[in-house]
C-alpha cells in the first residue's frame, strides 16, 4: 500500500498486540499448538487470526481455511495453525462498533517529486483527472501496488479513489445492483450474495481477504487481464459500466469497455464511477466456474460465466483469449439444444485458440472450457455437482 | 551431578516448547534482513545470464560504474582467493570466468548505497554473450553421455537368468518433477569485513561450515578469519544448504573489495533463476515377476537432471538408488544410477541442489 492510503486509520501490527509482556491469545494459542517452525510466515498468521478473533464467524474449518487463505506456510503444513485457530475464544465485544475517531482527510501529499491527491468528492476526483491526465488512477493497489514492491517503480502522480465521498457506495438500484468503483470486494459481497451466489462463491476465491478487503471490481475491469476473474462474469451478466469525466457521463456495456490485451475504452480523462449488473430475471440463470491448480490465491487457467434465460444465452470466458471473451460459437450451438461434449469442444476450438503457459496448456484449456459448459447443462437439468474436499 | 542433571528439561515423551516460538509470534525474533544496517553498508544486486549455454565475450560495467550510488562491481577476476564454490567437488565457480553455464547464472554482481540504485545498476551491466548449443533435457545428456559425476551401479545375482525364469514382466517410464524449496526467507547474507583481514558473515544457511569455507576458499584467507553465524535455522528443505554459499561469496568478495559491509538479497524471482531446486528424475523399469506377482528380477535407470555441475547430485544419487528397492527384498537386481548434465537455454531450467522429499 502506499502510505496516504492509510491516512487516518490506526495501523496495528504483530509488535503491537501483546501488552506489557503478556501475549495476545492468539499468540499464546499458535504458541502452545507448535504452530511455529522456521517462524518466518508468523507474524501475517498471528495478524490473520488476530484479524479473525475479532469476528463471530464459527471457528470451523471452511471459516478458517477462508481467513487463513491469504498466508503461506511451508513447514508446519498448517494443522497446528488450524488447530490453535479452532480454539480462538468469540470475541466478547460487538466487532462492528467503536469504530476509531477519523481525523480530517487532506487532499494532497507530496514527498519530494512524487504527488498524491486523494479528492474527497466524485467531483474533485474528475477535476483532477482532467488537471492531470498523466496521473495514475489508484483504487485499492492490489494490481498497482505489486509494480511499486516487486518491480519498485516509482508512481510520480497518484490520484487515489477511496476517499470521494459515495464512490465507495454499492446499493440496490431499481432493476440493477450499483457497485461504487471504490467499493472492494468485501464491500459489494453481502449484496452480490444476495442477487448472484455464484458470483458471490468466485469472489470469495479472489485472492484472500486481504485482497479482497482492499481490491474493487473497477480495478480489476480496468486492469483488463485476460485472466482477471471479474470480467467475464460482468460481461455475461450483461452488466455496464458507467464512466465519468469532467465533459459529462456515459454508459459501456462491459464487452465493449475491455477492447483488448489490458486495453480499456476508457478516454485518457475519464474515470469508472460504477458498474451496474442488472437482477436476473425470473427463470434465468447464472454460473461461473474458475479453474486453478489452488484453489485459493491463484490466478484461473481458465473461467467460464454462464447467463441463460430462455434462448437468449451469454457465455464469456478469461484465460482463452488476448482479453475476457464470449464464445459466439458455443453460444449459437445452446441455443438449439443439448449438444455432445464432442461438438461443445468443436465450437470452442471455433472460438478460441488459447496459450500453452505454465498454467496450463492449450489443449488442457479448451478441454476444461468445454468441460464447463457441460458442468453448466448438467446443473442446469437439476444435478448436483460434488466438491472434492466433500467426499 | 544428580542435581545438575535433574535441571535439563525436556525428554523423551515430553513436548518441549520451540526455543524461539515467543519471538516468532511477537515479531521480535530478528532475520536476516531484519538486522540493522551497520554503518555505510551497501546493498547488492546481480547480473544473471540469459542464456542456459553461452562464452562471455566481454563484460562492460561502463554504464554501472558511472550510475548513482554505484561504489564497485566484480566479476570473475576480482575474486581474490580461489573461484571454486564447490561443496563436494570441485570446479565449481562463484562466477563463472568464460561461460555461462545455466539460465539465471550470477555472471557478476554490484554494490551499490541503496537496494533501488544497486538492481538499476545491474540493468545497466553489459555483457556481450556468444550463444552455444546447450542440452537441456535428461535424454539428450543421456545420449551424449554428458554426465556430472561418474555412474554408479548398484547389483546382486544373475538379471538375465532371473528375466529368464519370470513369468511376466513389465516396462515403463516416468518422471518425478524439478521442485523450487519455496523457503519462504529468501536467500540473503550481510558480509561485513573485519580489521585485520578477517569477516563476519551472516548467512540465512543451513549450513555455516560450508559457508565458512566457502567464504575462506574465494577470498584466500584461513577459516579462522571467517565467522559465518545464522540467525536462525530452518524452512530451507535443502535450498540453503550449498546453494548460501553463493549468495554469501558474492557478499564476502564485495565487501571485501569495498571494505564495506554489503547485504545481497535476491528478490524471489532473481532467488528462483539464480539458485538449486530439487532434481527432476526420469526413472526406467524393467521387471519380472511370477504368477504370484513376487518380484523376481528389476533392472531399473534411474537419470536426474544435475543441472551444469555436481553440486550434491552424487549423494542425492546414491540416497536415491539406496531407497530405490524400498521395502522389498530383490533377489536379483541391477540399478544403474546416471547423472544428468544438461546446460540449459532459456527453458526455465535450473541449478539444482539438496531437497528434502516429503
Ligand atoms: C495476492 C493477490 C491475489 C490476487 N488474486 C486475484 C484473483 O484471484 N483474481 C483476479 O481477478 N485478480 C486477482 N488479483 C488482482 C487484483 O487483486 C484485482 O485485479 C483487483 O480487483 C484490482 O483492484 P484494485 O482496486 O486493487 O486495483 P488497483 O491496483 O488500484 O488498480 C488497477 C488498475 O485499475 C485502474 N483503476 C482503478 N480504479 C479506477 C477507476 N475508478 N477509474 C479508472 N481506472 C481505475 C488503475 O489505474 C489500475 O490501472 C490478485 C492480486 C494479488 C496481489
Amino acid at each position: 500500500m502506499l502510505l496516504p492510503q492509510l491516512d487516518g486509520l490506526d495501523v496495528l501490527t504483530v509488535e503491537g498486540i501483546s501488552q506489557g509482556g503478556e501475549l495476545h491469545p492468539v499468540q499464546k494459542l499458535l504458541v502452545e499448538t507448535d504452530g511455529t517452525q522456521c517462524g518466518f510466515c508468523t507474524p501475517g498468521f498471528v495478524m490473520a487470526m488476530y484479524a479473525f478473533a475479532q469476528s463471530t464467524e464459527p471457528r470451523n474449518d471452511a471459516h478458517i481455511h477462508e481467513a487463513l487463505a491469504g498466508n503461506l506456510c511451508r513447514c508446519t503444513g498448517y494443522r497446528a495453525i488450524v488447530d490453535a485457530c479452532k480454539k480462538i475464544p468469540l470475541p466478547d465485544f460487538d466487532p462492528t462498533s467503536g469504530a476509531s475517531e477519523r481525523g480530517e482527510d487532506a487532499l494532497r501529499y507530496a514527498s519530494g517529486e512524487h504527488l498524491f491527491f486523494s479528492p474527497q468528492s466524485v467531483d474533485e476526483l474528475l477535476k483532477l483527472r482532467a488537471a492531470h491526465p498523466d496521473a495514475i488512477i489508484l483504487a485499492g493497489g492490489t494490481d498497482l501496488g505489486i509494480r511499486a514492491s516487486k518491480e519498485r517503480e516509482h508512481f510520480p502522480k497518484v490520484i487515489f479513489t477511496g476517499k470521494a465521498l459515495g464512490l465507495g457506495e454499492v446499493r440496490d438500484d431499481k432493476n440493477a445492483l450499483v457497485i461504487g468503483a471504490a467499493a472492494t470486494y468485501t464491500d459489494a459481497l453481502p449484496l452480490i450474495d444476495k442477487h448472484f451466489p455464484a458470483f458471490g462463491a468466485l469472489i470469495r476465491r479472489i485472492g484472500s481477504r486481504q485482497i479482497r478487503n482492499l481490491g474493487t471490481f473497477a480495478g480489476n475491469l480496468v486492469n483488463a487481464s485476460p485472466i482477471g476473474d471479474t470480467p467475464p462474469c460482468l460481461i455475461a451478466l450483461g452488466a455496464e459500466v458507467m464512466l465519468a469525466s469532467t465533459r459529462g457521463e456515459r454508459t459501456l456495456p462491459a464487452e465493449q469497455f475491455i477492447i483488448g490485451y489490458r486495453k480499456t475504452a476508457l478516454a485518457k480523462d475519464e474515470v469508472v464511477v460504477a458498474i451496474r449488473i442488472p437482477y436476473l430475471a425470473k427463470g434465468a440463470r447464472f454460473e461461473t466456474y474458475k479453474i486453478s491448480k489452488r484453489f485459493d490465491q491463484d490466478i484461473s487457467a481458465t473461467i467460464g460465466a454462464f447467463y441463460a434465460n430462455g434462448d437468449e444465452i451469454r457465455i464469456a470466458y478469461g484465460g482463452m483469449a488476448d482479453r475476457a471473451k464470449r464464445a459466439a460459437n458455443v453460444e449459437t450451438l445452446l441455443q438449439v439444444g443439448t449438444p455432445s461434449l464432442i461438438k461443445i469442444e468443436v465450437a470452442m476450438a471455433k472460438d478460441f485458440t488459447p496459450l500453452s503457459d505454465h498454467r496450463a496448456s492449450k489443449t488442457y484449456r479448451l478441454r476444461a472450457a468445454s468441460g464447463l459448459v457441460q458442468r453448466f447443462l448438467f446443473e442446469a437439468g437439476g444435478a448436483q455437482s460434488t466438491r472434492i474436499e466433500a467426499l | 551431578m544428580s542435581r545438575q542433571l535433574g535441571r535439563i528439561r525436556g525428554g523423551v515423551h515430553q513436548p518441549v516448547k520451540h526455543d524461539s516460538a515467543r519471538g516468532h509470534v511477537t515479531g521480535s525474533a530478528l532475520y536476516i534482513d531484519d538486522v540493522p544496517m551497520p554503518p555505510a553498508g551497501l546493498e547488492a544486486a546481480l547480473v544473471l545470464s540469459p542464456y542456459a549455454h553461452a562464452r562471455i565475450k566481454k563484460i562492460d560495467f561502463t554504464k554501472a560504474l558511472a550510475a548513482p550510488g554505484v561504489i564497485a562491481v566484480i566479476e570473475a577476476s576480482d575474486i581474490p582467493g580461489k573461484n571454486d564454490i564447490g561443496p563436494i567437488r570441485p570446479n565449481e565457480p562463484l562466477l563463472p570466468e568464460a561461460l555461462a553455464e545455466y539460465e539465471g547464472q550470477p555472471i557478476a554482481a554490484v554494490a551499490a548505497v541503496t537496494l533501488d540504485q544497486a538492481r538499476a545498476a545491474a540493468k545497466l551491466v553489459k555483457v556481450v554473450y556468444e550463444v552455444l548449443p546447450a542440452v537441456l533435457t535428461i535424454e539428450e545428456a543421456l545420449k551424449n553421455e554428458s554426465f556430472v559425476s561418474p555412474v554408479q551401479t548398484m547389483a546382486r545375482g544373475d538379471l538375465k537368468a532371473a528375466f529368464g525364469e519370470s513369468k511376466h514382466r513389465l516396462a515403463g517410464e516416468f518422471r518425478a518433477g524439478g521442485q523450487d524449496h519455496f523457503y519462504l526467507e529468501g536467500q540473503i547474507a550481510l558480509a561485513t569485513p573485519g580489521d585485520s583481514g578477517d569477516i563476519h558473515v551472516l548467512s540465512s544457511t543451513q549450513h555455516p561450515t560450508e559457508v565458512q569455507h566457502g567464504v575462506a576458499h574465494l577470498l584466500g584467507i584461513p577459516f579462522s578469519a571467517v565467522t559465518a553465524e545464522v540467525r536462525r535455522m530452518g524452512g530451507g528443505f535443502g535450498g540453503k544448504e550449498s546453494q548460501a554459499t553463493l549468495i554469501a561469496g558474492i557478499a564476502a568478495v564485495l565487501a571485501m573489495k569495498t571494505k564495506r559491509p554489503v547485504k545481497l538479497r535476491l528478490s524471489r524471482d532473481d532467488d528462483m533463476r539464480a539458485t538449486g531446486k530439487r532434481h527432476p528424475f526420469l526413472i526406467r523399469y524393467d521387471v519380472g515377476f511370477d504368477e504370484a506377482g513376487r518380484i523376481l528380477a528389476l533392472d531399473l535407470l534411474l537419470a536426474s537432471n544435475g543441472g551444469n555441475v555436481a553440486d550434491h547430485s552424487p549423494a542425492v544419487m546414491t540416497r536415491a538408488l539406496c531407497h530405490s528397492d524400498n521395502a522389498y527384498w530383490l533377489p536379483t537386481c541391477a540399478s544403474a544410477a546416471i547423472r544428468a548434465k544438461p546446460t540449459r537455454f532459456r527453458t526455465r531450467r535450473f541449478a539444482v541442489t539438496a531437497a528434502r522429499r516429503a
